[in-house]
């Protein structure tokens, strides 16, 4: 066989993707895992800026939000095409604009689509009806436009919106299209002026992401239908579109408002000072505040969550720096095993059934679970600061858990690679389920041993989260001890982390101002699942 | 059928690994080095940087002069300290020799 031929058939193998082929030719080690090594974090991190990339502007001000192909430096000095929402206001070209608003807000903008695919802009988490929804049933095509007009109705949290046209989400999502959308109020202003926080500066979105580049540098989302089964794993984290990135800080407390803006990749969140962890507060979760403030010293946040933390710098030894990493954890890509062992199937010596905890990967890229640090706080000499975090944030509406047998909904696959749910697949002219508007509901979601963690996202009404059970031992561990709840699930949320066996029940109440029946979607938020299927149409009937 | 494709894979992955196993640019071992010494040059991006053997991975585009097709591969570099300015995803323009055995990265910038 000639070397040519040899690496060929090699690359062949890789290709194809098949679970625990990774790292034929090169076994990805992380490459910033080896060394905290300030030389490896070496770009300032992006901010909302004046101009440009995640600009922040009242979201009223926003008249037109063009879909477009731009050329962006998601590495630097090396132009890429790069998917944005570019909004022009006062004179200023904006790239993905963080969007401000405070409830009871009137938004109303038009969506033109520049791109030569249809698309469609989803605001999430945000009440709406189901055309201000956004999702595959009103995409428009190429050229064309759409008109948004709706009231912001929730509470102050950091929503987002992203593409959500039918089959080509994760394409889009990947390629650049996603903006924050933060809504404020009273509350927040409390905090705000209680901790001196300011947007951009003491209080810093960052948008975690994983993305592939090609041997030019440019972003490159090519999946194999084996990957598109697990969802994509880039072979670099990027926060905030910034590859290896640092940022100066005070010696004080930060705001962090982290969005796991990843297509399917989940992070296990600490702050290290080099091998000790530091505790920080969780604030708020996807729907807003907590009523205060929990001390953690980790987090996993599954794609499209957010969770809202304090960091207090002041509990930094020295100058050393501080790393937001992501610690290790188990992937739990169990979808081979035996569903009612949960062990993998006998006779399996090697292969997608040997190791159910694989994090399959494609070549190069991260595995799922891998410790890695994702950003370097650099703490610099500041003035005294002596502010606390304060002991009451918000209140949440009260809890109510409506009576009886909850609907059941179960998440796995067809053993074909095929996810779905309740073994219903999506189809657009399908609502399998049915709720009453104004009606109370409790949903199990129980997600099936073979199987992989799935966030869970609902359409059009947040929820919370009342009982885990079944969680696997990772989970318990950072669990409270309230019905096995993780401290995110003490907060409104729309997207939930479901992990494999394990049994997650939420309260909905499907109460809501918009007349006649409206049509709403609840998919798992690995885009590449979403993508392929496992989305159900539900009806609130009027 | 899906089993028998995966042993069949995976027979070839233990090939692989074996393959794998070896130093950084020394994955063709069939060939005795030759006298004939190849050179070639590439673009990539640097994926990995192992300073201490000296070896740099890299996502590259198809390799001229040396019949090499795009693909994500570590190499040896002639001298450590080459690797000093270098960074994970970076780009880069490289030279390299290939003596039938052994490939050595002789320029990146």
């Amino acid at each position: 066989m000639n070397l040519t031929t040899r690496r060929g058939f090699l690359a062949a193998l890789a290709g194809a993707g098949a679970a625990g082929l990774s790292g034929f030719l090169w076994q990805h080690e992380p490459a910033f895992a080896a060394a905290d090594s300030a030389g490896q974090f070496t770009n300032r991190l992006r901010l909302p800026g004046a101009t440009g990339l995640y600009t922040a502007v009242t979201a009223r001000e926003v008249k037109q939000i063009t879909v477009s192909e731009v050329s962006f430096e998601v590495l630097p000095g090396i132009p890429s095409p790069f998917w944005a929402y570019v909004a022009e206001v006062g004179g200023k070209r904006l790239l993905n604009p963080t969007l401000l608003a405070r409830p009871g807000d009137q938004i109303q903008l038009r969506m033109i689509n520049r791109l030569k695919q249809p698309t469609i802009i989803h605001w999430h988490g945000l009440t709406n009806d189901q055309r201000n929804d956004g999702v595959g049933t009103y995409q428009v095509g190429p050229g064309a436009a759409f008109d948004y007009a709706f009231t912001v109705r929730d509470r102050a949290a950091s929503y987002w919106y992203h593409p959500h046209p039918h089959d080509i989400a994760g394409e889009q999502a990947y390629k650049g299209l996603a903006g924050l959308l933060i809504v404020k109020d009273d509350d927040e202003d409390v905090l705000a002026r209680a901790l001196d926080l300011a947007l951009g500066v003491t209080d810093i979105p960052l948008v975690i992401q994983d993305r592939s580049f090609n041997f030019e540098g440019k972003v490159e989302y090519k999946l194999s239908r084996e990957q598109m089964f697990m969802g994509f794993l880039g072979e670099a984290i990027l926060v905030n579109l910034t590859a290896r990135p640092y940022f100066d800080a005070a010696r004080r407390i930060y705001r962090f408002r982290i969005l796991n803006g990843s297509n399917a990749r989940g992070y296990r969140l600490a702050f290290a000072q080099g091998s000790r962890l530091l505790d920080y507060h969780l604030i708020g979760t996807d729907g807003g505040l907590l009523e205060q403030p929990l001390k953690v010293r980790e987090s996993i946040i599954g794609a499209a969550q957010r969770l809202d933390v304090l960091l207090d710098l002041r509990s930094a030894s020295g100058n050393e720096p501080v790393f937001l990493k992501s610690l290790a954890f188990d992937p739990m890509h169990n979808e081979s095993v035996d569903e009612k062992t949960g062990k993998p199937p006998a006779g399996a010596t090697q292969g997608a059934g040997a190791d159910p905890h694989a994090a399959h990967a494609a070549p190069g890229a991260i595995a799922d679970g891998t410790e890695m640090p994702l950003l370097r706080i650099n703490i610099k000499s500041s003035p005294e600061y002596k502010r606390q975090v304060p002991s009451r944030l918000s209140r949440l509406p009260k809890l109510a858990v409506a009576a009886g047998e909850p609907r059941r909904l179960t998440l796995g696959h067809d053993g074909k690679g095929n996810w779905n749910i309740n073994g219903w697949r999506f189809n657009m002219h399908e609502t399998p389920v049915t709720v009453q508007r104004g009606a109370r509901e409790t949903w199990l979601l129980r997600n099936n041993r073979a199987s992989m963690p799935h966030p869970i996202h609902i359409h059009g009404f947040q929820f919370r989260v009342i009982e885990r059970r079944d969680s696997p031992a990772q989970v318990k561990a950072l669990a409270t001890r309230q019905n096995g709840l993780l401290p995110q699930d003490l907060g409104l949320l729309d997207t939930v982390l479901v992990w494999p066996g394990e049994s997650v029940r939420i309260a909905l109440d499907f109460s809501h101002p918009f007349t006649g029946d409206q049509t709403y979607m609840f998919h798992c938020h690995n885009l590449e699942h979403e993508d392929t299927g496992m989305m159900i149409g539900y009806k609130v009937k009027a | 059928m899906k089993n028998a494709l995966l042993i069949v894979l995976f027979a070839a992955m233990g090939a692989g690994s074996a393959l794998a196993q070896r130093e950084p640019g020394a994955m063709y071992l069939a060939q005795a080095p030759s006298a004939n010494l190849k050179t070639g040059k590439g673009t990539g991006l640097i994926q990995q940087i192992d300073r201490d053997k000296g070896a740099v991975t890299i996502k590259h585009g198809p390799l001229q002069g040396l019949d090499m097709p795009a693909m994500t591969m570590s190499f040896p570099v002639k001298d450590k300290a080459m690797l000093l300015k270098l960074q994970p995803l970076q780009k880069v323009e490289f030279e390299l020799t290939y003596d039938g055995r052994n490939y050595t990265i002789t320029k990146i910038k």
